[in-house]
This record gives C-alpha cells, structure tokens and sequence, in this order.
C-alpha cells in the first residue's frame, strides 16, 4: 500500500469519482468527465516527476 | 405594398424559460440539510431525497478517512503561532462526527515517523474537504439552484 505510484492513482480515482458525482448527471458526461481528471492527475503527476527528476533534492539515498 | 399582417398579428414571445429546478426548501430545512451534510458526510443528500448520491459520497470521503487513518496521516489540531495549522484543522473538522470521534473518542492522531504520514495527511485532508463541497452542494439544491 506504500507504493507512491498506487497511492496517487488510489487518490486520483477517489477524488475523480467524487467530482464525477458532484459535477455530472447524465451517464456519458460523468464517464467523460470521470476520464479526464482521472487521467489529466495521473498523466500530470506523472510528467511533474519526470520534469523534477534532473533536479533532485539531496544526495542520492544510500544503496542497502 | 404595406405589410399590415405583422401590425395585426405581432410575433408571439418566445415560451418562458423551462428550467428542472426545485422549489426552495425553507430556511429551516435548509439549515438542516447543510446541517446533516456536515455531521455524515452524505447525510444531507438523504435529507434531500438523493439517496443514492448520499449513499456514495459517503462511501468515498469514508475511504478516503480509511486510507488516510491506515497510513497514519496528521489529524492536525490548532498550534498557537502556527497559523496554518487552524486551516487545515477546519478543513479536516469538515468531515463532521467522523473528525470529532478519531479526536476525542479514540484519541487518534497519527505518527510522523510512519512512512505514509504525508500521504495520510493528503487523504485526511481531502476528506474533509470534500464533505465540505456536499454541504455546499447540499445548499445548492436545498435553495433550489441545482438538481
């Protein structure tokens, strides 16, 4: 469960389906709606990691 | 040649503007409902007849508490001179009778040293956040502006 990369998508399709819900009424709207943000926060996180990737933070962590 | 016929039969208005919206509950009712949406997340739904949306939303800001209490997230309390922990105290106290039993019922309060404290904070946040969105929206339709 500590996988970084499942929290986010567990998180993005928690909050994709409360706004789904929030937001939309009829069924092809809510599943347009619902693929957008679900994919708009995975697709974005995803390339915010990789633009961060050449700019880490410290040291790299020690190798066990 | 003059065209009388629209001096006789002027153009019909167009039909007045059909919207689905509800009457407006009353004040009361409405407080109720913002009420109830603030207490259970979804509550307020249920008051309103939207049982089915109720039933949802409580569904996900429960998970959403669930994932955040397993992974051991802050549950913040205010700190005096740090003025953003009494932001995100209201944002997490949002979540209702859920916030107030982990606080003062199972005096729950995370652990920093667990390795999905930040991530636990970001779903107990967001928890509270979202009931704070269904009581609005619980407003919304209680006054007669939403469906």
């Amino acid at each position: 469960m500590l996988s970084h990369f499942l929290l986010m998508v567990v998180y993005a399709l928690l909050v994709s389906l409360f706004f789904t819900i929030l937001w939309r009424r009829e069924r092809r709207a809510q599943l347009v709606l619902f693929l957008q943000l679900f994919f708009g926060m995975v697709g974005g996180g995803l390339i915010v990691a990789w633009l961060m990737y050449p700019f880490p933070s410290g040291p790299p962590a020690p190798i066990p | 040649m003059a065209d009388t016929a629209s001096s006789e039969n002027p153009p019909a208005a167009p039909p007045p503007v059909q919207t689905a919206l509800a009457e407006p509950l009353p004040m009361p009712q409405q407080v109720m409902a913002m009420a109830l949406a603030w207490l259970v997340p979804g509550l307020g739904h249920v008051y309103l007849k939207r049982a089915v949306r109720g039933v949802i939303f409580f569904a996900l800001v429960m998970i959403a508490l669930g994932i955040g209490i397993s992974l051991q997230g802050n549950l913040y309390q205010p700190i005096r001179g740090q003025w953003l922990t009494y932001l995100a105290t209201f944002g997490q106290a949002c979540s209702g009778i859920p916030y107030f039993v982990l606080r003062y019922g199972f005096h729950y309060q995370g652990q920093q040293e667990a390795a999905g404290y930040e991530y636990g904070t970001a779903f107990l946040l967001t928890a509270g956040l979202m009931n704070l969105l269904l009581v609005l929206d619980a407003r919304d339709i209680a006054s007669g502006q939403k469906e």
